[in-house]
């Protein structure tokens, strides 16, 4: 669907869900502030900065190996809540990218954890590191970082692919603490196997909304869940009509119509 | 039962697990003769009856094979590719490489070229290798209009025009079925730009820990056929009577699945029996 | 509007283009530096909106009928080059981080600097390399000598350097998962729960059911009828089409919706914090 007009029921629905989803913003904005569940792995972020400050060895963010998109800026954002964490402890912060452009972004959220928490000069740009766009170039380059920095906690979030077990069971074997999160869900199996908490599916998404208790990112989560309950009713009306045609048979009619007509409605 | 047992069982040293691995990969490679019966899946069974069914039209329609692999997976992908291509070249259907990674052209062009040598395909007229497109997104979306004004060159920036493969070959509509050759999450981009437009064919050629992604839309009828990893190599070399690499590798992957299950259960052995003796020594205790 | 069609870089059309381009980026980086702080924030704003803009209503205005696209379509490539062209500059901005880091290790010898050493040295071997072979394949670099039968051409070391060095290591370290995988699978998978057990049967047969030696196991069932429901194919096929796709279905919308909501963020500029000043 390269177009609204080829499809005008699914962008109607696109900007349906749109609506509910800023409208739940502003809500959120104007004082309705609701509250979200507790998610293990982000109330572990204190306790693993906190171990790492103890020992004494420094704490590994890496963003993913997508480029400049969603996924990564919601990691940076992710990134930012734990930095200011990291920089309260006084302990170093190693950010590894994927992407070149991520290195400007991500000197920018970790100077400006430091700076907030009052400790600029703690901030080194070279911990900020551009390995390779290479995948496995940079799975290789995170493993070396891993051992010869002896990380006492990774938090591994964003787009993973193939180097997601290379790089958790690496940081498993120094004994970091490692907090993964990541919307490709074929790569969940193995951070599960490797890491200690994983934050699953939307978990991601709600992350950084949970860790700031920002309205308009509070918001947006709720949002989330009652566009969810659009869909879901979408869903089992289609089931509906769907059993209903089969049942039916090649019997045409005016439900058989309406229930071909709201399938339609879905369907390319 | 010593209890340090069940500890060890939960313990072997991972560098001992290691050589027993490399073991077992090697020795379905070091005596070829070593292979288990293939019994295709239905997922590569519907794969191979699409590029049949193409092939019974005279003539063929063009199938695109979009590689989006580089080195580091052509342990899976290759093999993939090599059967695809054989396939194709058995059925003298011709075909066009596109590549999204910029290695991919390179290896796509390799296979192709070992394989044309033997099948008698001719570069230009039977096969074409458009290279490696930059702004993926956007190639996408131009060849579904334009497929010369999209990407203009061959890989060896040739004027497509020129070539005899590409005569009527203008738009997606000309195209009779596209292999999406990945280990990344592609599928999604060929699904909302392409495919669903005019409806043609897709074949969805993963890495085995990729496929799960692919499932949802076969079950809906958006794709034609899965084909896993480098059991459905073995899977479409079973089909076409040949034992080539994926064959082989097949075989050294039931073996080493066969380890990672046995292992699981091994562990989980001593888990249980440390469990177990830990509670009868704590049961010995409290009676005394 | 001729400014977003291709300009052929034969004449001097293109040099005159060039030159104003960068005049003008050069005249609105001055003008940004001396913006008002208080103007910096609306304008960021400004420029992100903008540029969704585009593909939302490239999207969202109808296509006439009998074409393929909007008035706005034909502009696609030029706006999608604009991404392309912004990080093209992004490469030289990690290479120099890259280079940086590396070469101040092993001017000061801290701890690693032999690694970084060949790092460097790989870098400058590959980038000398395929700028040669492209340039000048055929150039002699090792001429034919009693030992040698050919000469050794710079495609040759290129070739060596690509096929043997990179694709080799980049097969290598793909091949590591394998052996990761083993240790970390030994090491995490425990039952402790029916759950866990619940996980663990519908793992083995799955993966029994992906390769030939779960064909080969349950072979001797017919493939057809009731029985051959229990052969491992088949029960996989069950599971990743009944119980996995409907789950991971689920997931996936969870997921689209959480990745609208970030971009609905983004572009109307609700984010704050990352971007801009300290949350107030």
């Amino acid at each position: 669907m390269q177009h609204a007009s080829d499809h005008w029921s699914i962008a109607i629905l696109v900007l349906a869900l749109s609506l509910i989803i800023l409208f739940k913003i502003v809500t959120a904005q104007r004082g309705k502030l609701p509250t979200i569940r507790r998610i293990a792995g982000l109330n572990a972020i204190d306790e693993a900065v906190g171990r790492a400050t103890e020992m004494g060895r420094p704490i590994l963010m890496i963003p993913g190996i997508g480029g400049l998109d969603i996924v990564s800026l919601q990691a940076m954002n992710i990134f930012g809540h734990i930095g200011r964490s990291v920089a309260k402890f006084g302990n170093r912060t190693i950010m590894a990218v994927c992407d070149a452009i991520l290195v400007g972004i991500g000197e920018e959220v970790v100077r400006d954890a430091y700076t907030s928490a009052g400790r600029p000069e703690l901030f080194d740009s070279a911990d900020v590191r551009f390995l390779s766009d290479r995948q496995f170039a940079f799975a290789s380059g995170a493993a070396g970082i891993i051992e010869r920095e002896k990380v006492a906690a990774s938090f591994l979030m964003g787009a993973f692919y193939a180097e997601a077990l290379i790089i958790s069971e690496v940081g498993q074997r120094v004994g970091a603490i490692q907090v993964a999160a990541t919307p490709q869900f074929t790569q969940l199996p193995f951070f599960i196997a490797t890491c200690d908490y994983v934050l699953l599916g939307d978990e991601f998404y709600a992350a950084a909304a949970y860790l700031s208790r920002n309205p308009t990112l509070l918001g947006s989560i709720v949002g989330q869940d009652y566009a969810k309950l659009l869909i879901l009713t979408i869903v089992v009306i289609g089931t509906i009509c769907s059993s209903g045609l089969a049942l039916l048979g090649g019997h045409i009619g005016p439900l058989a119509h309406a229930f071909k007509w709201y399938m339609d409605l879905f369907t390319s | 039962m010593n209890d340090t047992v069940w500890n060890k069982l939960q313990s072997i040293d991972p560098r001992v697990l290691y050589v027993v691995l490399l073991v077992i990969i090697a020795a379905p490679m070091l005596f070829p003769g070593m292979t288990l019966p293939i019994v295709p899946g239905q997922q590569s069974k519907d794969a191979f009856a699409t590029i049949q069914k193409l092939g019974a039209q005279k003539p063929a329609k063009l199938v695109l094979l979009d590689g989006v692999w580089s080195a580091s997976t052509r342990g899976e992908s290759a093999w993939q590719t090599q059967a695809i291509m054989l396939q194709l070249m058995r059925l003298r259907i011709p075909f066009a490489i596109m590549s999204a990674d910029p290695q991919n052209p390179q290896l796509m062009e390799n296979l192709a070229d070992a394989l044309a040598r033997k099948n008698n395909y001719v570069y230009g007229r039977d096969y074409i290798n458009f290279g490696y497109q930059v702004a993926y997104t956007q190639t996408l979306k131009g060849i579904v209009r334009d497929i010369k004004g999209t990407l203009k060159t061959d890989w060896t920036g040739k004027p497509l025009a020129g070539f005899a493969i590409m005569a009527n070959v203008n738009s997606i509509k000309d195209v009779g079925a596209i292999a999406e050759i990945t280990p990344s999450s592609t599928l999604d981009s060929w699904l909302g730009l392409v495919t669903q437009i005019y409806h043609t064919p897709l074949i969805y050629v993963p890495t085995a820990v990729m496929a799960p992604e692919g499932y949802p839309f076969r079950d809906s009828g958006q794709i034609a056929g899965i084909v896993i990893g480098v059991k459905g190599a073995g899977d479409y070399e079973s089909l076409m009577g040949v034992k080539l690499e994926g064959t082989q590798v097949s075989t050294a992957l039931s073996l080493v699945y066969a380890l990672i299950i046995f292992l699981v259960i091994l562990g989980n052995i001593g888990y249980h029996g440390s469990r177990l003796a830990a509670k009868n020594a704590s049961n010995r205790e409290k009676a005394i | 509007m001729g400014i977003f069609h291709s300009i052929p870089h034969t004449n001097w059309h293109f040099y005159l283009a060039l030159a104003l381009t960068l005049v003008a980026g050069i005249a609105m980086l001055v003008i940004l530096q001396l913006l008002p702080s208080q103007w910096r924030r609306p304008m960021i704003a400004l420029v992100t909106f903008l540029g969704g803009l585009y593909y939302f209503a490239e999207f969202f205005i109808p296509v006439p009928h009998g074409h393929e696209g909007n008035f706005l379509s034909k502009y696609m490539d030029s706006v999608a080059n604009i991404a392309s062209v912004i990080g093209s500059f992004s490469i030289g901005l990690g290479i120099i981080s890259l280079i940086g880091v590396h070469f101040r290790t092993a001017l000061r010898q801290r701890e690693g600097w032999g690694f970084s050493t060949v790092l460097l040295g790989a870098f400058a071997a590959m980038t000398a390399f395929t700028l040669l072979n492209e340039y000048a394949p055929h150039r002699t670099v090792v001429p034919r000598t009693g030992a040698l039968h050919s000469p050794i051409t710079n495609g040759d070391i290129y070739g060596v350097l690509f096929n043997g060095g990179l694709a080799s290591l980049d097969s290598a370290m793909f091949a590591l998962i394998g052996f990761f995988i083993i240790s970390a699978s030994y090491r995490a998978f425990r039952i402790r729960s029916v759950e866990a057990s619940m996980l663990m049967v519908s793992a083995v047969i799955v993966m029994l059911g992906q390769v030939t030696l779960g064909s080969w196991l349950t072979g001797w069932l017919p493939r057809t009828g009731a029985a051959s429901a229990f052969r491992f194919e088949n029960m996989s096929e069950y599971i990743l089409v009944h119980l996995n796709s409907p789950a991971q279905r689920a997931v996936t919308f969870g997921l689209a919706l959480g990745a609208l909501a970030t971009s609905l963020r983004l572009w109307l500029s609700l984010e704050r914090g990352l971007y801009f000043d300290q949350e107030q």
